[in-house]
């Protein structure tokens, strides 16, 4: 009982973390419909920067975390200027390989400057631990739950409510359209780009605290996907809960079987739901009239 | 006010589509752009708001001005806010939004604080958009469609409205709801109409002036009302006969003879 | 956009099926088929062609039959695929297991291999009844993450590599590069020209069809679920094939040959080279492969020469300069390689009237 509730809270943890990735695929495809396969190294990408900001620089851990999402901002911005701009109109799949590509323009990157060993630890968060029955909970898990949540709230109550989602939503649909309504496509992809950009950075900090701050952190990015998927590529309550069951069946299945079954695991179970559900839980339906 | 002179348009820098292309539209009127498939009609219309560059085109030679000055090798944004604003062929929603959410778009570069009047306005135009408006748009039929695409267009105040081909697809009785709507509005708001179509002879029944294109060129053009008396125009573009009379084959002759123009 | 590659030479014109069909339409055609075969053929004997260059091409090869069957998958079916190499690597294990366990020479278990593939493409390509475009390329993802963990987890023998016997024919062993290079070099020739006979034919242009709206071709007769299945069963075939020419070449079979980076590789390939073109998938090979290199070599020779910079700097570098390139070129020509073929021989057979 204590073991499975145990693999239940940190699979639940680390959802929340892999739920804030796929946030930001959400947010890309949502305005830009290219997948952004890069995502995890932009999170590796803010999180180096923070610690520039923190240990390089030796700033104060709140201004060093400011900085830090600003320039997260920017960076996304830089990506969608130099490369998807010239983009617009083309096909899906040069799209996504522009991003993969970015991923290891990036990876370059941070080996040039950083090297490619581990940097020197950054505690964010105080240890302490609490026990609820036998399992124990870190603030970091805490932190990190809890960021997850409220990034997802407000993006999900800016896309219905206010002009600037409604404007995004529509550059999802078509950007000719878009182009010829009058609406700059070009700065609304700027803005979420900007966002996914602030969102990686976020992440990258908890995680670089947590895990340590090395070129590893981008594979997370890897498990994201099939959060993102599952709870469908155009919602961003679908890329929270979609990380949570992910991260959830994840621990789960590694905690019974070992080996690390549970990324395998998860992914069978994203084929088998996508099945029943092509779009994931809470994906647009693709209206197609012939 | 729109003023197209000797535009010559290349796809891809080998496709040569529009070969010298000179049309006016004044202030307030309805002109009309007719021709078969092929003939550049949509190059034409997209010249005009920029939007050639996402398909490899651009405007290689000849000026497009706008209240004089030139706007050929602008953006299609800034087309779009000086009043210039098309009706894409093909009803082109924004499927996954809401009826009013794509009229809400369609208003986003003027008016977004005060956009219910602008709304209300629409649906005073098209009353049957009213009980759909928040039905999802890609689920509506053809006719409900080319509704919302023209709203949104209307929300946005043109001084221009470029219409490509409104009537494709439809009813003929939507089709004639629609035409009317187009005087309507071009009465009410005072805004030019630029119409390319194929159906002539509804084109030419709404409007002041036409143009007629072929590969590319115009070749003729003139009041609507004296081209619908053009025996070229009345043999390849309306059909060979009036509603109601028969023509016997034997009698004939396109494929004998060339058009007058050429 | 107007498809600009079907002009044929000036005073070229076909006034029967059979003969539009034809893929070598002039005699001029017919002998640059011809001599390029004899260059192909003649290419180990001649000077300056070392070992170290006969080992790039037939690294080329392999990775061409690869990109073969994916560009018939997702350049001419429209699936994407970003697990290729997985099916490879099915291909390769079954073939080595079937040469370390039982002894059979390569002869007889290549198409064991490829079919081997084949069935597992098939069934990962079961989800593509119901899931289009990213979703179905994410069960593709799955397929590579799976197979990659049964790799590992499943078979003790896989996750640690072992050897294969080189491939024989009567006495001759082919365990050198100059030798084995009249095997690549024949399998690749003959899988490019199946491929492209292939397309021409009526499953290719059902593929054709499933691709630009799937609806539509049902609507048309065409069954669209089995000939997803067809176009992912070739896919795997040719994975499988060109695995079973790995292992043997390299004469050990490993699991780390087949990563996922290896499937996002065989991916840029084809779209560098143009989807749904053959021609289009030997340029993106050969260009790939080239930029590939060309890190692997500079790369250790800038990180000794800049030691200034931390550890790694170098291969980052490299890795900024070609993914930076790249990215460029997919900026500037996202139809890829073919298309701007296309668009200069459209051009020189058109000038001067250009347009």
């Amino acid at each position: 009982m204590e073991f499975i509730g145990s693999l239940i809270i940190s699979g639940l943890m680390n959802g929340a973390i892999y739920g804030l990735v796929a946030l930001g695929f959400v947010l890309i495809y949502k305005s830009s419909s290219v997948l952004n396969f890069s995502q995890g190294h932009m999170l590796l990408l803010g999180a180096y920067i923070f610690w520039f900001f923190k240990s390089s620089m030796g700033l104060n851990l709140y201004l060093s975390l400011l900085l830090a999402i600003g320039v997260g901002f920017l960076i996304g911005i830089l990506i969608e200027r130099l490369t998807l701009r010239r983009l617009i109109g083309q096909p899906l799949i040069s799209m996504i390989t522009v991003t993969i590509f970015l991923s290891l323009v990036i990876e370059g990157f941070v080996s040039l400057i950083w090297g490619s060993y581990p940097l020197q630890h950054i505690a964010i968060f105080s240890n302490r631990c609490f026990n609820i029955g036998s399992c124990v909970l870190t603030t970091q898990n805490l932190y990190a739950f809890g960021l997850a949540l409220t990034t997802a709230l407000a993006l999900i109550l800016f896309f219905r409510y206010t002009n600037l989602g409604l404007a995004m939503r529509g550059v999802a649909e078509g950007h000719q359209i878009m182009q010829g309504m009058g609406i700059s496509v070009k700065k609304i992809l700027n803005i979420s780009w900007g966002i996914a950009g602030m969102a990686a950075t976020i992440g990258g900090i908890i995680l670089g605290s947590t895990l340590g701050f090395r070129l590893g952190l981008s594979h997370i990015g890897l498990l994201a996907i099939p959060a993102a998927f599952i709870g469908g590529l155009e919602s961003p309550e679908g890329a929270i809960l979609g990380g949570l069951l992910i991260g959830l069946c994840e621990s789960i299945v590694s905690g019974y079987i070992g080996n690390a079954a549970g990324v395998p695991a998860a992914f069978m179970i994203l084929i088998v739901a996508m099945i029943f559900k092509p779009y994931g839980l809470f994906g647009l339906v693709k209206i197609e009239r012939v | 006010m729109l003023k197209l002179s000797n535009v010559e348009v290349k796809y891809a820098g080998v496709i040569l589509v529009l070969r010298g292309v000179s049309l006016e539209i004044g202030k307030g009127t309805i002109v009309s752009l007719l021709g078969s498939n092929g003939a550049g009609k949509t190059t034409t219309l997209k010249a005009i708001s920029g939007l050639l560059h996402t398909e490899l085109g651009e405007v290689t030679a000849g000026t497009i001005e706008y209240d004089g000055c030139r706007i050929d090798k602008l953006d299609p944004e800034q087309i779009a806010k000086m009043g210039i604003i098309q009706v894409m062929e093909g009803r082109r929603v924004l499927e996954h939004l809401t009826v009013e959410e794509n009229l809400r778009l369609g208003g986003y570069i003027r008016n977004r604080d005060n956009i219910t009047k602008d709304l209300d306005m629409v649906y005073d135009y098209f009353p049957k958009l009213r009980s759909l408006r928040n039905s999802t748009s890609g689920y509506l039929s053809g006719g409900e469609q080319q509704m919302v695409v023209m709203g949104r267009a209307m929300m946005a105040h043109p001084r221009i409205m470029l219409l490509d081909e409104p009537s494709m697809g439809l009813a003929p009785l939507i089709v004639e709801e629609i035409f009317e709507l187009i005087k309507k509005f071009n009465s009410e708001e005072k805004s030019s109409i630029l119409i390319v179509e194929q159906n002539a002879r509804t084109a030419l029944g709404v409007s002041e002036y036409s143009y007629v294109l072929e590969n590319g060129r115009v070749v003729l053009d003139g009041p609507s009302s004296k081209l619908a008396d053009n025996e070229d125009i009345k043999e390849f573009y309306l059909g060979l006969s009036k509603i109601g009379e028969k023509k016997s084959y034997r009698d004939v002759k396109h494929y004998k003879r060339r058009k007058r123009w050429l | 956009m107007a498809n600009t590659s079907f002009y044929p030479p000036s005073g070229v014109y076909s006034d029967q099926y059979k003969k539009d069909m034809r893929i070598i339409k002039t005699k001029t055609q017919m002998v640059m088929s011809i001599a390029a075969l004899i260059m192909l053929f003649v290419l180990p004997v001649l000077p300056y062609v070392s070992g170290y260059v006969l080992r790039l091409i037939i690294g080329a090869a392999i990775a061409l039959i690869i990109c073969l069957g994916l560009n018939i998958l997702t350049g001419y079916c429209g699936q994407l695929n970003i697990g290729q190499s997985a099916f490879v690597m099915v291909g390769a294990f079954t073939s080595a297991l079937l040469n370390s366990k039982f002894g059979l020479p390569f002869w007889a278990t290549f198409i064991p291999a490829g079919l081997a593939a084949a069935a597992v493409g098939v069934f990962f390509g079961i989800p593509s009844v119901r899931l289009k475009g990213l979703y179905l390329a994410l069960t593709t993802l799955g397929a590579q993450i799976i197979l990659a963990w049964v790799a590992l987890f499943g078979f003790p023998i896989t996750a640690a590599g072992f050897s294969v016997d080189p491939i024989k024919i009567g006495s001759i062993v082919f365990n050198s590069p100059q030798k084995f290079y009249y095997i690549a070099i024949p399998f690749a020739v003959v899988m490019t020209f199946f491929a492209k006979n292939m397309m021409r034919s009526k499953p290719g242009r059902a593929f054709i069809a499933v691709r630009d709206n799937d609806k539509a071709a049902e609507g048309m007769g065409i069954d669209i679920f089995r000939y997803k299945l067809l176009a992912f069963a070739i896919c795997t075939f040719y994975a499988g094939v060109a695995g079973s020419l790995l292992v043997h070449y390299m004469m050990w079979a490993q699991l780390e040959s087949f990563t996922l980076q290896d499937s996002i590789w065989y991916l840029v390939m084809i779209i560098v080279g143009g989807l749904g073109s053959i021609e289009g998938t030997i340029f993106g090979v050969i260009f790939i492969t080239v930029l590939k290199e060309i890190v692997f070599v500079i790369g250790p020779i800038a990180e000794t020469k800049l030691s200034f910079l931390p550890m790694g700097a170098g291969s980052g570098l490299l890795l900024i300069i070609i993914g930076g390139m790249a990215i460029l070129f997919l900026t500037v020509e996202p139809r890829g390689l073919a298309h701007r073929w296309n668009l200069f021989k459209a051009y020189y057979r058109l000038w001067p009237f250009g347009y």
